[in-house]
């Protein structure tokens, strides 16, 4: 038991056992799914300030509490997953972020431990980055003629990408701007290279 | 004969053209969120030059899987060119 406080106390400096409490409610949850739900929507909502209107509807219906208390859900729900994705917590480690009544539910620490290496992958896809290419879309056109030469056959490809901004308000997806350009059977060949060498490395790169 | 047809051919009514394509290849190790990360990423600097003369610089990344479907589209464009 003091080794467990001590553990909290160290790697959890910013999270009292207070801030937690909301989670009793969690123990009301009619199934394993509507638990595995209540902790997946806390995730993805992890940027609202508070609990979204959907968590708060879905949670007193299908738990039978006050907005009061799937509000308090919602906060326990969202600091346990952010703490247990960030730090790589065991179970173990998870199960000492509950409240006090609640230390020795195993089999909740172990499904939340099962749900983080998908919040890992969905935190990487939606981490810092610079504009994201959405789509690309290229024909290839073949010049004929134009006001210069009445004859011709030059081949050019015609590249357009959608790329999405970075995201500026947390609850709106960011614009998508396009961007058209052109290419010379040279340039596409100096790309070509260029990616080829991209290619060569990521095969030394450790995944 | 083919030098001015091809000069020709750029100069004409278009859209912008492709001057340069600078990359780099990076791997991020920690973030905010999460520990160890270790998530590859290629990031993209296109300038173009539109027919006006302006040129225009976009940033964008692109995550492995994005990558190599690019990869392999600008391969079967760079093909279907060749045999024009």
């Amino acid at each position: 038991m003091i080794s467990n406080i001590s553990l909290l106390y160290f790697d959890c400096l910013i999270i009292a056992m207070a801030d937690t409490e909301g989670l009793v409610h969690i123990l009301k949850a009619p199934s394993k799914d509507a638990l595995q739900q209540i902790f997946k929507d806390a995730f993805n909502f992890r940027l609202r300030p508070t609990a979204p209107q959907s968590f708060i509807e879905s949670t007193t219906k299908g738990l039978q509490i006050s907005e009061a208390d799937a509000k308090q859900l919602f906060d326990a729900a969202r600091i346990i997953a952010q703490e247990a994705l960030f730090e790589g917590l065991e179970p173990q480690r998870i199960a000492s972020l509950f409240p006090v009544n609640m230390q020795k539910n195993g089999k909740l620490a172990t499904m939340i431990y099962e749900l983080v290496p998908t919040w890992k992958l969905q935190s990487i896809d939606e981490q810092v980055s610079l504009p994201r290419l959405v789509d690309f879309d290229w024909r290839i056109d073949i010049k004929t003629a134009s006001d210069s030469a009445s004859k011709m056959a030059v081949p050019t490809v015609l590249l357009q990408m959608k790329v999405r901004d970075t995201p500026t308000r947390t609850d709106q997806q960011p614009g998508e701007s396009i961007v058209n350009f052109e290419l010379t059977k040279e340039t596409l060949e100096t790309m070509l290279d260029g990616l080829g060498k991209i290619r060569d490395q990521l095969s030394s790169v450790a995944k | 004969m083919a030098t001015t047809t091809a000069a020709a051919a750029t100069e004409m009514i278009g859209v912008g053209q492709l001057i340069d394509f600078k990359w780099k290849l990076g791997v991020t190790a920690q973030s905010s969120e999460a520990t160890a990360t270790h998530s590859a990423y290629v990031a993209v600097h296109l300038v173009v030059q539109d027919p006006s003369g302006k040129q225009a610089t976009h940033a964008l990344e692109l995550s492995l899987p994005e990558f190599h479907s690019f990869s392999k589209q600008i391969k079967d464009a760079s093909t279907l060119l060749a045999t024009q």
